[in-house]
């Protein structure tokens, strides 16, 4: 997955040449956003990690081994953070799924609708709003089953790096991966159609 | 094999996670059960519709954000800074003394990475936050405040010799070569857009332009620059002569001397004048530099001996000036032999502080 560029990119910021460290957040800036505004649905909390991740990069790099994926420890990082913050804000009684975040589609925005446990007429479906129930049920899944989804068809990685980031056993991601995707169908069910 | 086991498969079938035969099995299977291919195509519509989920964009200035967050100091300075409220003492000139100023270092320990100073005296454990905590006060009140603000519990030691001792230990850079050795040149470099002090405290006497514009200057600036934008070369002009050089590496200390002079030079040609007045510290052979560049000003930071700021003075009668010491401060013969710290602000702005 690393090309000689990333490589290299990593090594300057290990040894702290100027600009290394500005130009591996450009490049992995959108990445790590978008898997922790999947992880918590609320742009601010995303905003909020994964500056943070960001940060806990700068002040490790050093002591990063190039023998493991960039990818892996960035993923990681980011996975723990979100996890960590969705542990507070459960505690404190807040959900951060925010349905009334907008979504953002190819068209713009679109306000996000709940998907309801009737099945709806398919007829009347439109493209964005297949694709605004699929966020809205994606979102409404508990944060385990979420986050398998969000690495595995969001972000496209394999069973293995998934149990690396997670510290899960395969078998365990295989299952819960198929778990997930049950409990989406069940949640779109019909609506699809 | 059974509708059941097949739509339990379903999954990783469509990861391709299935061995040959077992994949086998459930494509002869689809081939026949309605009811099971149904479920696939479902299952396929979330995947694909899953992965068109569109990205989206992280807001502007993240990486400025995540620099800011980079800069904040730890909780541990958050908490020290409180205690050590700036403190302003606006002493009319004509009343001025010269007294011996002490300097308060507050050395902070950081848990990654620790400094240790193996010169005499010089405090263990100090932090290179980007900015430290400055204070300084006239030597009575001094040991006051270090007895009653500072807790034992906190982990840093005061220097065991005289301040003014470690000013030149420190000036003579020694300390550069030191901290090279054990950072390089990386941290250095990202230090670099360090903000200066927040809320610095401006020494009574010896600071003579008192109100909020000055320390306006001192206090922190954004990091500008559009992503991409080599952001260590922000502070740094890469036309910087190389006796510039050695200071950077003391900015990423806590212990510098305290701000005694302060002066103030209008300017309407900032790159003129700003390389005039480069040549005229380099002639008094001042070094140990620091230079800070920003749009509309620049600022000088560097140590001094009392008889090279006196000719320094006498060349800066050319500018319009806005503040300047007093002749009498500068005469003093306590400060002869000590060097004195000056910043020096070339400004474009034409407010008057």
């Amino acid at each position: 997955m690393e090309q000689i560029e990333d490589i290299d990119l990593i090594e300057r910021c290990k040894q702290g040449l100027p600009g290394a460290f500005d130009e591996f957040v450009l490049k992995y800036q959108k990445k790590v956003f978008n898997v922790a505004y999947r992880l918590l649905n609320n742009y601010d909390e995303a905003n909020d990690i994964a500056q943070e991740v960001f940060v806990r990069v700068f002040r490790a790099i050093k002591g990063f081994r190039q023998e493991s994926s960039i990818f892996t420890w960035l993923y990681r990082i980011t996975v723990n953070l979100s996890k960590n913050r969705l542990k507070v804000l459960a505690r404190e009684g807040r959900r951060t799924e925010s349905l009334d975040d907008p979504i953002s589609t190819e068209e713009g925005e679109i306000k996000r609708e709940v998907a309801e446990d009737k099945p709806l007429p398919s007829e009347i479906l439109e493209r964005e709003e297949k694709a605004q129930l699929i966020e809205a049920a994606l979102a409404s899944l508990d944060d385990e089953f979420r986050t398998v989804v969000v690495l595995r068809d969001i972000e496209g990685l394999s069973y293995e790096e998934i149990a690396r980031i997670i510290k899960i056993n395969i078998g365990t991601v295989k299952s819960r991966l198929h778990r997930a995707r049950l409990i989406l169908k069940e949640k779109l069910k019909g609506a699809l159609r | 094999m059974k509708c059941a086991e097949v739509k339990n498969l379903l999954s990783p079938y469509l990861d391709g996670d299935l061995d040959e035969k077992k994949k086998q099995w459930i494509d002869e299977h689809l081939a026949i059960c309605s009811s099971c291919a149904k479920e696939l195509e479902e299952l396929k519509e979330i995947i694909s519709g899953l992965k068109k989920i569109p990205e989206v964009e992280p807001p502007p200035y993240f990486l400025e954000a995540v620099h800011a967050r980079l800069e904040e100091p730890s909780l541990l300075t958050k908490v020290l800074k409180r205690l050590f409220v700036p403190v302003y003492i606006k002493v009319p000139i004509e009343a001025v003394a010269v007294t011996a100023t002490v300097i308060i270092v507050v050395v902070l320990v950081q848990k990654s990475e620790m400094m240790r100073m193996t010169q005499t005296g010089v405090p263990v454990g100090v932090h290179y936050e980007p900015y430290a905590q400055r204070t300084g006060v006239p030597e009575t009140q001094a040991d006051k405040l270090a007895k009653s603000r500072i807790p034992a519990s906190q982990e840093f030691t005061f220097p065991e010799i005289h301040p003014r001792e470690m000013d030149r230990q420190m000036l003579n850079g020694d300390f550069q070569k030191m901290s090279q050795q054990q950072y390089g040149t990386g941290i250095t470099k990202s230090m670099e857009t360090a903000k200066p002090t927040k809320g610095a405290v401006v020494l009574g006497k010896k600071a003579e332009v008192l109100d909020k514009s000055a320390v306006s200057v001192l206090s922190g600036y954004k990091s500008k620059g559009v992503a991409g934008e080599d952001r260590s070369e922000l502070a740094v002009k890469e036309s910087m002569p190389a006796s510039y050089e050695p200071y950077y590496s003391l900015a990423k200390t806590p212990i510098t001397p305290i701000i005694e002079r302060q002066i103030i030079l209008k300017t309407r040609e900032l790159d003129q004048d700003r390389t005039k007045l480069e040549t005229i510290l380099k002639e008094l052979g001042i070094t140990n530099i620091k230079m800070e560049t920003y749009p509309d000003k620049v600022l000088f930071s560097f140590p001094i001996l009392a008889n090279q700021l006196e000719v320094l003075l006498s060349k800066l009668k050319d500018w319009q000036v806005i503040s300047l010491p007093a002749k009498e401060i500068a005469g003093k013969e306590e400060t002869t032999l000590e060097p004195i710290s000056v910043k020096l602000t070339l400004t474009t702005t034409q407010e008057t502080p």
